[in-house]
């Protein structure tokens, strides 16, 4: 290849007209000449020069307002903080609080189709019991992807990066906003409408209990003792008592956007006894299924192929039946058998021996184990179930999904994270690929479940509540435990407790995985039925604001009528390492609380991820690495000079100046990594 | 423009905590800011977010900025070191590219600037400076392309050429504006 041609080539990937094929061609002949990549780093850096002052002035108000927007949410972060101890203190007045009974289990009608946005908190799904027939039988067509593929982001160009690309999407402001935040199946719903009733809509297959702690939900937590699982934290009492994970996804969560992150590429490490493990490897199947409805006896009688080990690797397991705009990294194959596939863009749809239907949207890399049996190690998949092919399982690094008559999504991402979403129909999931003593959950369609790459971390939670005037009521679901609550005395202390999800979540977003995309972040907010749907930290920061301020309005009125408000006369103590402080009216939390933050929370500036320093690389700190002028200086000065006091009426104090991890647990608190703890606090 | 005598102002209104003056601050500075991330990032879209993040971290710190160094110059050095950032995660991926091994070269040339970012506004002016100089018919291609955003496929019909062409002509006056940047800089450099 000469030189000319080369450059015709590096054009072309500039202005976006290349192929992967011709960027790899690229790739490869810059590899072996120093001087052409010097030429073309030079290029690039006029070229992106140039772009930049053709556009830079241009979309300098998008730019400044976009920046002022988002040092706004931020600071609305920061007030956050103040509403945590608002509940801090809400709840010792309030409490102890009475819990009510779980509730049980909705149902979701399989058969419903998932709402649009806008539409999902107006038509509460009526209630419809599971069938006990076989499921409908599925299609998946070539644009199953479709109607996702419009809320892709970056993934939307196919999985190659380009230049030129969202200057508008990073600029546009935040559409109008409010009343549902969700992440994965969980949802924040501040609406007019009674969630509860909704909630209730009957029995439902409840045979998976999540047995996930809320502790794991924070894998960055220092301090697996905080919050103290045996604290008097009415959540925690009962983690086995709660429903399973299911609820009434269809009224709630519109698909969730899966952005399988441009970044996940195929690596070149295989996982050796793995990924190559002999499709005749016996592994637990339909014997490990609680059965239910849908699984009695066989989960598949006329394929019982499924289950038997496979003599010879000269079986077809599938074949490939629709390719569109396939680049395969491995041999392109069309009947499969043990092979790892490696499908670096494009759409894939794989017709499984034994029935199942599979869309593949590369970057992915995925085997078939067995004529029923996918491992994806990463990338994006969407399947299609028939009842005969029932039992029909995806194996991740990170979880197990075992199909009971479905369609249904799974998202892998290069950290190995799983997400699932279940179209329709009923799936089981584990946490584990392999392992017997796997957390598992039975996901209904609208379910959206996500499991950790490194297996700790599951965040899942959803908050429904509806105002009314004074009159707050809802329920809320933490980890598959589901909680109602009517009144404000008994939200609060799970507000309080939502809150801290509500810190996590921030804390997610604000990682760098899922700023570009690849976690499977996804939140929901909308206000008076106009929904917004988030994809990205970028999207979500513009949006917190709003739903904030909604749950501070809430707060502050419900608090300033009655629930411990600036005119109720109250007192208490606290007791901090031994010495115990007396309070007696309001002014006095205020300065307790001042003395707090000095004193306890300021311990939180060394060590604890704070959501305004995006943490990058697992925590790694951006602030240790970017070490930009002065970069020693306690972070986030900022808050402690010139962020004003939302509260300024003296309802409430400031905030402790803490991070994501701050306690809100009413006694026992004890700071990671500090010597300082609150034994005690009463008030009243 | 009274760029260097309302920044001190205004960074002294920011650090007492007035939004407004932080919002002229942006307005101020983000062209070069953007110019610098955009020159030394692989993709336009990420250099724009990390611009976007230049600007938190400075609102953040803003009380760590002492003066005694050009306002531009430290919000340059939070960018430097925020692209390197990008650039060496983007490295370490295992991935292996064209925009990883651009990533690489770029990594690589970044941190061989050194803390010199005084010389990246040198380099704007001098290049505003080199479109003008150029002849009419390439500034007219480059104010189509790159300011007017039109597409190579539709400059090249206009002209009764391939679009391949308009790519390669873009790449010569690059190459052109390049050089000329880098005669200018050194005529600079020679002045002092």
């Amino acid at each position: 290849m000469n030189r000319q041609e080369i450059l015709e080539l590096w054009t072309a990937y500039l202005d976006e007209q290349s192929s992967s094929e011709q960027d790899t061609v690229l790739e490869q002949q810059l590899e072996r000449d120093a001087a052409m990549r010097e030429f073309v780093v030079r290029d690039l850096e006029i070229e992106g020069l140039l772009q930049s002052l053709g556009r830079a002035k241009a979309t300098e108000e998008t730019f400044v307002s976009s920046v002022m927007g988002q040092l706004s949410a931020e600071e609305s972060e920061i007030e956050d903080d103040t509403a945590r101890s608002q509940q801090f203190i809400s709840h010792e007045i309030t409490s102890p609080p009475v819990m009510p009974p779980p509730l049980p289990p909705p149902v979701q009608n399989p058969a419903s189709p998932l709402p649009l946005a806008g539409e999902c908190q107006t038509v509460p799904a009526p209630p419809v019991a599971i069938p006990t027939g076989p499921a409908p039988e599925p299609a998946i067509g070539p644009d199953f992807f479709g109607e996702n593929a419009k809320t892709r982001r970056r993934a939307s160009s196919g999985g190659r990066p380009r230049r030129r690309r969202n200057w508008g999407p990073l600029m546009t402001t935040a559409a109008a906003v409010l009343l549902v935040v969700s992440l994965g199946v969980g949802a924040l719903v501040v609406s007019n409408r009674s969630p509860v009733a909704d909630s209730t809509n009957g029995p439902a297959g409840n045979q998976a209990q999540s047995t996930v702690p809320p502790d794991r939900l924070d894998p960055e937590s220092p301090d697996p003792e905080s919050p103290d699982p045996e604290g008097p934290d009415p959540l925690r009492s009962d983690p086995g008592d709660g429903p399973a994970v299911s609820r009434p996804g269809g009224s709630l969560s519109p698909p969730p956007p899966w952005v399988p992150g441009d970044n996940v590429a195929a690596d070149d490490d295989d996982r050796p006894g793995e990924s190559e493990a002999p499709a005749t490897t016996p592994r637990q199947d339909g014997s490990e299924i609680r059965p239910g409805p849908l699984m009695a006896g066989d989960p598949s009688p006329s394929s019982g192929s499924s289950t038997d080990p496979f003599p010879s690797e000269a079986v077809v397991r599938g074949r490939i039946v629709d390719q569109s705009g396939a680049d395969w990294s491995s041999p392109a194959p069309t009947e499969i058998h043990n092979q790892l596939l490696r499908l670096s863009n494009g759409v894939v749809t794989i017709a499984l021996t034994d029935g199942a239907s599979i869309q593949v949207r590369g970057p992915a890399e995925l085997k078939l184990d067995s004529p029923n049996r996918v491992t994806l190690e990463r990338g994006d998949l969407a399947a299609a179930v028939p009842p005969a092919a029932i039992g029909f399982t995806v194996s991740t690094p990170s979880a197990r999904v075992v199909d009971l008559g479905t369609e249904f999504r799974v998202l892998v991402s290069d950290g190995g994270d799983t997400a699932v979403r279940v179209e329709r129909g009923r799936v089981e999931m584990s946490s584990a690929p392999d392992a017997n003593d796997a957390d598992t959950w039975q996901l209904e369609a609208g379910d959206y479940k996500w499991v950790s790459g490194d297996g700790r971390r599951n965040l899942d939670w959803s908050l429904r509540l509806s105002v009314a005037d004074d009159a707050v009521q809802g329920s809320l679901d933490l980890n598959g435990r589901l909680f109602r609550f009517a009144s404000t005395a008994e939200f609060l202390p799970l507000y309080a407790r939502a809150y801290q999800e509500l810190a996590d979540l921030r804390r997610l977003v604000s990682s760098d995985r899922s700023r570009r995309g690849e976690s499977p972040f996804r939140a929901e907010i909308a206000i008076n039925d106009q929904v917004s749907t988030i994809t990205t930290a970028e999207e979500y920061r513009r949006a917190y604001p709003d739903v904030h301020r909604k749950l501070q309005e809430l707060l502050t009125g419900s608090i300033s009528r009655g629930a411990g408000g600036a005119n109720r006369a109250f007192g208490g103590s606290f007791n901090i390492n031994g010495e115990e402080i007396r309070i007696d009216a309001v002014d006095d939390l205020l300065k307790l609380q001042d003395q707090l933050r000095d004193r306890v929370f300021g311990g939180f500036h060394g060590g604890i991820d704070q959501p305004n320093d995006r943490p990058v690389d697992g925590g790694a700190r951006r602030d240790a690495e970017a070490n930009g002028p002065g970069a020693a200086v306690p972070r986030n000065p900022r808050r402690d000079t010139v962020v004003p006091n939302p509260f300024e009426q003296g309802l409430v104090p400031r905030s402790p100046d803490a991070g994501d991890n701050s306690p809100n647990t009413p006694s026992g608190i004890t700071v990671p990594g500090q010597q300082v703890s609150i034994n005690q606090v009463s008030i009243n | 423009m009274n760029i260097v005598d309302m920044t001190p102002r205004l960074v002294h209104e920011a650090r007492e905590g007035s939004r407004d003056a932080f919002a002229q601050l942006v307005r101020l500075h983000h062209e070069s800011v953007r110019a610098f991330l955009c020159r030394h990032l692989p993709r336009t879209d990420v250099a724009e977010d990390v611009a976007q993040e230049v600007f938190l971290v400075a609102y953040r710190r803003i009380g760590e900025y002492r003066g005694d160094a050009q306002f531009s110059t430290w919000l340059l050095a939070i960018a430097r070191n925020l692209a390197l950032e990008y650039l060496r995660r983007e490295t370490r991926r295992k991935r292996r590219d064209l925009e990883a091994a651009l990533a690489r070269e770029q990594a690589e040339r970044l941190s061989g600037l050194g803390e010199d970012v005084v010389e990246h506004e040198q380099t704007l002016d001098a290049l505003r400076g080199c479109i003008e100089d150029l002849p009419a018919e390439s500034r007219s291609v480059v104010r189509r392309f790159y300011f007017e955003r039109e597409p190579a496929e539709s400059i090249a019909e206009s002209v009764g050429k391939k679009a391949g062409t308009v790519r390669m002509t873009l790449l010569r006056i690059r190459r052109a504006l390049g050089d000329c940047v880098r005669s200018k800089l050194q005529g600079r450099g020679a002045d002092r």
